[in-house]
């Protein structure tokens, strides 16, 4: 099995990374493998990331699908790069790629003991990386997007397409602290979310007005994803009358929107994801929102429905 | 309550040991179902589908379906809007060798991790006997603000390797696929699959659809829809398939709207084709009164599309099921509100969907998710789920009916469980759908339900996979000590007549 790897690196699709020892080849724990897949019995030995169900695997034996190529022998022990499979009794996951363990050091040195924390960690700064824009600031008001007005939801031939699945989009104005990346000069963003707790849209944070933290943003989805400059004569007509010179954004993802209260633990990551981004940072020193002032009777939740709602 | 034996019928797929060198092991095989169970009262099964693995899991497993495969009835997949348990860019289904006992995950439908690793809506069948699994997805993420249509397909639903796209086209809702293999004719062999939805590309509003195939890969879209809507059509619309070619399929065809109150009204139409779609016009062998082709079962049905029943979200619901034994023997189910409460309807035609009963086989007040089938010996089983009670109190009990003729039927309690609790997380809390369908004389469905352990909530029996504590009616985590907070989960059930 050819060379090191980078422990920190889940470009390859990997959600699973675990040293494991080989107990038993062509053989699994778990009924309902086929016969025919290339199975070997794994004792994880140690998880370096890993989502929370495939974390406590840690000290067990699962079924492995080996990887394409020089297959391991019993006892040895070896990095898998994985993905879970068969989730039954016991686990199988599908190995992606194997190798030899990096030094143990090199790896332990640049993760937290946490495996989920870790992957949580990495997915974040994929987010960043992707992020068109990071910023820090309030929400100072919500707006519902002109296409979504009473007018043009309630004519008896609507031409929007009516469905469960129907985000029900509303608008945050931002008012612009910092900007950790993308244009230093930004003072407001507009920021579009799902109002919808459909199965689809349900995971996406919603905003109201007071929010404090830090988004990730991204372009935005439907007639605005050519082009939100374009979009921001007509759609923008709510929110244009306050914020004229706003773009619009969306931040769709859980991990899109930091709240002020929780900013401690991923703060680092995200200073981290920013500095190593190919889009300069800020006009001025990076820094994160601490811990705001508790306000009486407020909290700042990331999920939940808008209650500023407009006329 | 002890739990239940399976019912009759129910053997477990064994697997052979190793006895020649490089051949397979099993370490942990198991040669019968995890813990033993008493005999039933009636030929009853009914099993939560969360393994063991999982026993951590909290998501709100709405919205099941199920498939059972024909050729080999101990094969059966389930969906759910179950989100990947890996985190990774595929969805899982549900997947059981052993006839429904014991079941897995298997990640292999087209999602995106980023966007929760699920699906928006999900439903699965097996063809009669090429053991092929099809699926009807609406794909995350979301692309252009328009929901994605999938139609996939497997060959084996066990393997690792990602379902096959057949389909992909966007703007289209709520696909709802059913399968058969043809027995005769130039398409003897051949597998023919409907998969009915309600696509936002159909011209004038007419959006009721199905996506056909004659041979299991690649597909045309047929148009339903024979009269004006009021905007488009809803989103249910499922097909009927007969051994002998016949095809039904009954939707929910949106009439009028009023918008300052945002009430509807719908025809429940159906639609024939009696030669697997293709017919002259495709489905337009059926017409009503008005020469249009689909019989308006019901007309001017009301409903609103943001009401709710309980935690439920309610707006219209259909099924229909064809008589295996006598393909113009046929049932529809729908749900309207009647006067202020969501109430479900039966009804039964004995001449291919020309004629309809007069009056409702069966009236149920305050439910949702009607689901029919019809088994080998012309018994007609009707699922739904009921809400009872009022306040902190409420329960959905959960039936299973069935009947010889219409008038005289049996029922059973399958689940009577909290309806306020757990809090939802979204919509739809059960599910838009349930999912009932037969195999010779059995039936198997699926339904979601609080999930506590707790026998009281399940007078007929259940088997938990997940760790749990009957007598503590408590969840566990997988060490089989830390308490678990109480979700929605997809039970499977079978019933043996």
């Amino acid at each position: 099995m050819p060379g090191k790897t980078n422990a920190n690196d889940v470009t390859d699709g990997a959600k699973f990374l675990f040293k494991g020892t080989v107990q038993k080849l062509n053989a699994s724990n778990l009924a309902q493998v086929p016969r025919n897949e290339p199975t070997a019995i794994v004792h994880v030995d140690e998880i370096l990331h890993a989502p929370p169900v495939l974390a406590k695997t840690l000290g067990k034996e699962i079924t492995v699908k080996l990887a394409k190529g020089a297959r391991p022998k019993v006892g040895e022990q070896v990095l898998f790069h994985a993905n879970g499979w068969l989730f039954g009794d016991n686990v199988a996951v599908e190995s992606l790629k194997q190798e030899k363990p990096a030094q143990t050091k090199t790896m332990l040195a640049e993760r937290t003991p946490d495996a989920t924390r870790n992957l949580a960690n990495q997915e974040l700064q994929n987010r960043v990386a992707a992020a068109d824009l990071v910023v820090e600031g309030e929400v100072s008001s919500i707006h519902l997007p002109q296409a979504e007005s009473f007018a043009a939801t309630r004519t008896a031939q609507a031409a929007k397409p009516v469905s469960e699945h129907d985000p029900k989009w509303r608008e945050a104005v931002i008012n612009v602290g910092v900007v950790h990346k993308g244009n230093p000069e930004t003072k407001q963003v507009v920021v579009r979310f799902p109002s919808s707790m459909d199965v689809q849209w349900h995971r996406a944070p919603k905003f109201r007005a007071g929010d404090r933290g830090v988004w990730l943003l991204h372009p935005p989805q439907g007639p605005a994803a050519a082009g939100a400059k374009r979009e921001r004569a007509g759609a923008l007509a709510m929110a244009a009358t306050a914020v004229p010179e706003a773009t619009v954004y969306t931040a769709l993802n859980p991990m899109d929107f930091q709240p002020a209260n929780k900013l401690d633990a991923v703060a680092p990551v995200i200073r981290t994801a920013v500095a190593e981004s190919s889009i300069p940072a800020t006009r001025e020193p990076v820094r994160l929102i601490a811990a705001a002032p508790r306000r009486k009777g407020r909290s700042s939740s990331r999920t939940r429905k808008t209650t500023q709602e407009p006329e | 309550m002890a739990k239940q034996k399976p019912a009759a019928g129910n053997a477990v797929a064994k697997k052979t040991s190793a006895g020649k060198k490089g051949a397979r092991s099993t370490s942990a095989r198991r040669l019968s179902p995890a813990k033993p169970k008493k005999a039933a009262a009636q030929n009853v099964l009914i099993v939560n589908m969360i393994p063991k693995s999982l026993s951590a899991e909290t998501n709100q497993d709405s919205e099941p379906t199920l498939a059972v495969n024909p050729a080999n009835p101990l094969q059966i997949a389930g969906s759910a809007f179950t989100p990947d348990p890996g985190g990774g860019n595929l969805a899982p289904i549900y997947v059981s060798t052993d006839g429904g006992n014991t079941w897995v995950l298997n990640s292999i439908v087209p999602s995106d991790s980023a966007s929760g690793s699920a699906t928006a809506d999900i439903t699965v069948a097996f063809s009669d006997s090429s053991n092929v699994l099809y699926a009807g997805i609406i794909r995350l993420p979301i692309v252009n603000n328009s929901t994605r249509l999938n139609i996939l397909s497997t060959k084996n639903f066990l393997s690792s390797t990602k379902m096959k796209v057949l389909v992909d086209r966007k703007g289209v809702d709520q696909p709802y696929v059913g399968a058969a293999t043809a027995k005769s004719g130039a398409a003897k062999g051949k597998d023919q699959v409907f998969v009915g939805s309600n696509d936002f590309g159909g011209p004038n509003g007419k959006t009721a659809t199905i996506d056909r195939s004659s041979n299991g890969t690649t597909f045309t879209k047929v148009r339903l829809e024979s009269r004006a809507t009021s905007g488009q059509d809803g989103p249910p619309v499922r097909p009927a398939i007969h051994s002998d070619g016949t095809v039904y399929a009954v939707y929910h065809a949106w009439r009028t709207f009023d918008p300052n109150t945002g009430n509807r009204t719908a025809d429940i139409v159906v639609v024939r084709d009696d030669n697997w779609g293709n017919g002259t016009p495709p489905f337009g062998a059926l017409k009503d009164t008005d020469n249009l082709s689909g019989k308006r079962v019901a007309q001017n049905s009301h409903f609103n599309f943001d009401d709710f029943l309980g935690l439920e979200r309610t707006g219209g619901a259909v099924s229909i099921a064809v008589d295996p034994t006598n393909s113009s023997i046929v049932y529809v189910s729908w749900a309207d509100t009647q006067a202020g409460v969501y109430t479900i309807h039966l009804r039964k035609s004995l001449n291919r969907g020309v004629d309809w009963s007069a009056n409702d086989l069966k009236t149920v007040a305050s439910a949702t998710n009607p689901a029919l089938a019809v088994n080998s010996k012309g018994t007609v089983g009707f699922l739904y789920q009921q809400l009872v009670g009022a306040g902190a109190s409420q329960r959905f009990v959960t039936h299973f009916q069935r009947s010889n003729d219409g008038q005289s039927w049996t029922d059973l309690v399958l689940a009577d469980t909290p309806a306020n609790t757990p809090p939802k997380v979204f919509d739809p809390y059960l599910g838009d759908y349930a999912h009932l369908l037969s195999v010779g004389s059995d039936f198997y469905g699926v339904f979601s339900a609080n999930n506590e352990p707790n026998l009281a909530n399940f007078p007929n029996g259940v088997n938990y996979q997940r760790n749990h504590d009957f007598n503590k009616k408590q969840l566990l985590d997988i060490d089989g000590v830390t308490p678990v907070d109480p979700s929605i989960d997809p039970f499977f059930f079978k019933v043996s007549v």
